[in-house]
């Protein structure tokens, strides 16, 4: 058989722990302190004692504060390959009620000949405080750009031959530590290839597929959101072309408001323009005949000033009144009576002055009575006056038509203002009334097609890349199936001879290619995979257990032990001893299997050679089924020499003697030590 | 009668003589009589450029310029005719000649038949109630100027007062924007005291007080 895997393959054994300041386990003097050997270890307690936390401190003094991203519990090795920093690991101080970070687990472990001592703080990041490797401690200086957690990283894929972080964490997590929470890796194909990729293909391949298959991942969770937003599109789409489909006059009654408004608008904005210059011309005009006014004005009174002066001389005592409306008259023929006039008003009154007649009553004034003709001078001057003022009147009346003409244009203009801004309200309302009725507009559909199809486009760009990901990564499964079938009679045997003695049906390992997707779109792709065949009853010959619920609860714990045992058993040609760590095994088994099962870890884990023995450490209950005794092989002999007694006693961990004492404990502390001591085979100290 | 500034040119001769007749009642019923002729423009002036206030047409949305004052021809020949029909009395008529102005001055005063007849005008109608009630509040606020600043009061009105109209230039105060005496009046509303609001015949006082200010 040609040798598969890491060139250098080192599983971690566990050597010593010693936990300080915490209040879960006060040992005694010094904290807890505890030597492991090679070979079977138990972890003795009681329920709530502190057993699954002890299994935790030393799975988490391994892995530190990281889970895989985004795992399913349910299905290890199914997401990517990534792992992700807990920000608050708070595990350690929710089991004592309080902070945490004061207490310390060192552990001590090795990969092979490599040495390391771990030592962490249990606060929320499991802070690293001191490493040591062979002995030697660790220093990193303070401008390092390092930190202990790196490095430790660094230190354990170098002694352990594993390539990645990941790949460390996936191979304690799931195969050596066989806690309570565990998912069964021969009913989880992915889990189960993940470890085959881990220890049987070497670093190129086993990199190049973890890649090829975290790309496939990616791109089938990006195909499938995307294709979810094209089926939603698609919808919307189907939606507007049947509203479009079953509404054709509204859109052509909209488009028809539309361009309606608009034109209304345009118009009302040209009309607003308009009335804006009229204005201005409107204001020049009125300005302009304003300052002709007072011109005439000006003129008018002078020529009046000249009139009723002379006026004045024939009649010196003319009332007032009387001078304003004559002075009037005589200027400009206007009657301030009436309001109107007329020029041969203004000669009849002339006519009369120049005979000596009253201008009022036509009588002939007397001789007494002075009558002052008006002077050449004076005559030429009024005529220049009347010139002017005729002209000027002209002028004004010429400017009183040009006001008048623009002020009609302006209220015209005004009209039409105010009439097109009500059409252009009437037509903005039925555009709104359109709108509000629903139903895309054709400019709305336009847009939603092409974004639709902008988004079929990606979607088939996307499907292409996954293909071409998914060829990609058969073609690397292909060769790792290659790989892995050169090792897997291996297995199979050594599963055979693992299970023969402890099942009472015949069991053995199939091996084969299963298809299954990667990601959820997928094509079928070839995986390698073991299959359980077990016979029954009902099948002599055997058939298939695909999965948990087809064995009972005892044969299920048997055969997924067999089948790590099998795996690390096959390993440990090229990677030396390795560990597997048990939460109480006893837990699901009937007394008949509790034997068994003290015999088939006893099998795996037998010696006392660090360099060659396996090691097992299993937690367990002080009970009537006595899985310590089974475990230690101490139900069948009663008598042991002060050596013997030592030997055991080496191999054991009392939690009733170095935990903090439950209720239960204090309680019945007596019938709890005799039970211990009658577990280990002797009398109780 | 409310504001159109395209029917300000459209008064007709009856609602002249009635407008400029309330002018004179105006006059005698807060003290300005006799009326100089120079008030009676003055007044004629502040008529047309404060009925923005009380969103009013006057009868002319403009003036000229010139040094001796505002001076209205038609509103004057509006008065003589006044005179004549015996409804305004008219004394002291006298020529003066300078600066090549030639002006005829008098005193004016409504008689009682005037005074009469305003009084059957102004139950005659909406419009006449109005313009009657208006422009006795213009006479009313102009009557609180000191004699002594009185002469003064256009030379430093927001409107006349405007920059870059020379002398003989005509001001169009059609539209609101350009007629500063009216948003003037309407900025004592702005500014006071919710509590306080001044009403419109306040708020001709008060630009009738500022004007006042800035003439002393």
């Amino acid at each position: 058989m040609a040798a598969a895997g890491p060139a250098t393959l080192r599983f971690p054994i566990i050597r010593r722990i010693q936990i300080k300041h915490y209040p879960m386990y006060p040992g005694s003097g010094d904290g807890l302190v505890h030597e492991f050997m090679p070979g079977i270890n138990a972890i003795v307690g009681i329920n709530g004692i502190g057993k699954t936390t002890f299994l935790n401190l030393l799975l988490r003094m391994l892995l530190g504060p990281y889970d895989p991203k985004k795992a399913d519990v349910r299905e290890p090795g199914a997401k990517l390959h990534e792992l992700t920093e807990l920000r608050k690991f708070n595990y350690f101080s929710a089991r004592i009620g309080g902070d945490a970070r004061r207490a310390t687990v060192a552990l001590d472990v090795s990969f092979g000949d490599t040495d390391l001592r771990i030592v962490r703080d249990l606060g929320p990041k499991l802070e690293i405080k001191e490493l040591w490797q062979d002995g030697a401690k660790i220093e990193i200086a303070d401008d390092e750009d390092f930190s202990y957690e790196e490095r430790y990283q660094e230190l354990i894929l170098k002694a352990s031959g594993i390539h990645t972080q990941y790949d460390f964490d996936f191979v304690v997590r799931n195969l050596l530590f066989f806690l309570e929470d565990k998912v069964p890796l021969i009913w989880n194909p992915k889990g189960q290839f993940e470890i085959l990729r881990i220890l049987f293909l070497d670093e190129k391949l086993s990199a190049a597929a973890a890649t090829a298959h975290d790309e496939v991942m990616r791109l089938d969770s990006q195909y499938r959101n995307l294709t979810y937003m094209v089926n939603k599109f698609r919808g919307e789409h189907a939606q507007a072309l049947a509203a479009i489909q079953a509404a054709p006059e509204e859109l052509v009654s909209l488009a028809s408001a539309r361009s309606l408004f608009s034109a209304s608008n345009v118009n009302f904005e040209s009309l607003e323009r308009e009335v804006i210059a009229l204005n201005a011309e409107v204001d020049s005009a009125r300005a302009k005949l304003f300052a002709d006014e007072q011109a005439a004005d000006e003129l008018s009174r002078r020529l009046e000033l000249l009139e009723v002066n002379y006026l004045k001389q024939t009649f010196p005592d003319l009332p007032e009144r009387i001078e304003l409306l004559l002075g009037s008259l005589l200027t400009s023929g206007e009657c301030p009576a009436c309001g109107q006039g007329s020029p041969s008003a203004k000669e009849r009154l002339q006519g009369l002055l120049a005979n000596a007649k009253c201008p009022c009553c036509e009588s002939s004034l007397g001789k007494e009575r002075k009558v002052v003709s008006i002077s050449k001078a004076d005559s030429s001057q009024i005529k220049q006056l009347e010139t002017e003022l005729g002209a000027l009147r002209d002028v004004i009346q010429r400017a009183k038509g040009h006001v008048a003409l623009k002020e009609s244009e302006l209220s015209d203009t005004r009209d039409n203002l105010y009439k097109t801004q009500r059409e252009r309200a009437e037509r903005l309302h039925r555009v709104r009334s359109l709108e509000a009725e629903g139903g895309p507009t054709t400019e709305e559909f336009d847009k939603l097609s092409q974004g639709l199809r902008q988004q079929e486009a990606h979607a088939d760009e996307l499907r292409e890349q996954r293909s071409v990901a998914q060829k990609r990564y058969e073609k690397l499964l292909k060769k790792a199936n290659d790989r892995i079938s050169e090792i897997a009679d291996a297995i199979v045997k050594s599963f055979r001879n693992y299970a023969r003695n402890f099942l009472i049906e015949a069991s053995q390992l199939q091996y084969e290619l299963s298809k299954r997707q990667v990601g959820e779109g997928g094509p079928l792709t070839n995986f390698p995979n073991f299959v359980l065949k077990m016979s029954s009853g009902a099948a002599p010959s055997g058939s298939e257990r695909r999965s948990a619920e087809q064995v009972s609860e005892s044969q299920k714990e048997f055969v997924d032990l067999a089948f790590r045992m099998a795996i690390l058993e096959v390993c440990s040609k090229r990677a030396g001893p390795s560990m597997l760590v048990i939460e109480t095994p006893e837990s699901s088994l009937d007394s008949l299997f509790i034997e068994r099962a003290g015999e088939l870890l006893r099998t795996f884990a037998d010696g006392e050679n660090w360099k060659k023995s396996n090691q097992v450490i299993a937690t367990t209950n002080l009970n009537k089924e006595n899985m310590l005794g089974h475990l230690l092989d101490l139900s069948k002999s009663t008598t042991r020499s002060q050596k013997q007694r030592d030997g055991v006693e080496a191999r054991v961990l009392n939690l009733l003697a170095l935990a903090a004492q439950t209720k239960a404990y204090k309680d019945n502390k007596k019938e709890y030590d005799e039970a211990f001591s009658h577990a280990l085979g002797f009398e109780p100290q | 009668m409310r504001l159109d500034s395209s029917r300000s040119s459209g008064f007709s001769e009856e609602h002249r003589l009635a407008w400029s007749l309330f002018l004179a009642r105006g006059c005698e019923k807060t003290g300005l009589f006799p009326l100089a002729l120079q008030t009676f423009h003055r007044l004629i002036y502040f008529a047309n450029c404060l009925a923005e206030v009380y969103e009013y047409a006057p009868p002319s949305q403009l003036v000229m310029k010139q040094k001796w004052g505002p001076y209205y021809p038609r509103a004057q020949a509006d008065l003589d005719q006044l005179v004549i029909m015996g409804l305004i009395d008219i004394d002291k008529l006298r020529w003066e000649q300078s600066e090549g102005r030639t002006a005829k001055l008098a005193e004016f005063s409504i008689t009682r038949a005037g005074y009469a007849l305003c009084t059957e005008l102004s139950e005659a109608g909406a419009w006449f109630k109005e313009a009657e009630e208006f422009l006795f509040d213009v006479c009313s606020a102009y009557s609180t100027i000191r004699d002594e600043n009185a002469d003064k009061a256009t030379d430093v009105d927001l409107t006349y007062s405007q920059r870059g109209v020379p002398q003989g230039g005509v001001i169009v105060f059609r539209e609101a924007a350009r007629n500063l005496s009216a948003q003037g009046a309407k900025f004592f509303e702005e500014v006071a005291p919710s509590l306080a609001v001044p009403n419109r015949q306040h708020q001709l006082r008060l630009y009738m007080r500022f004007l006042e200010g800035r003439a002393a």
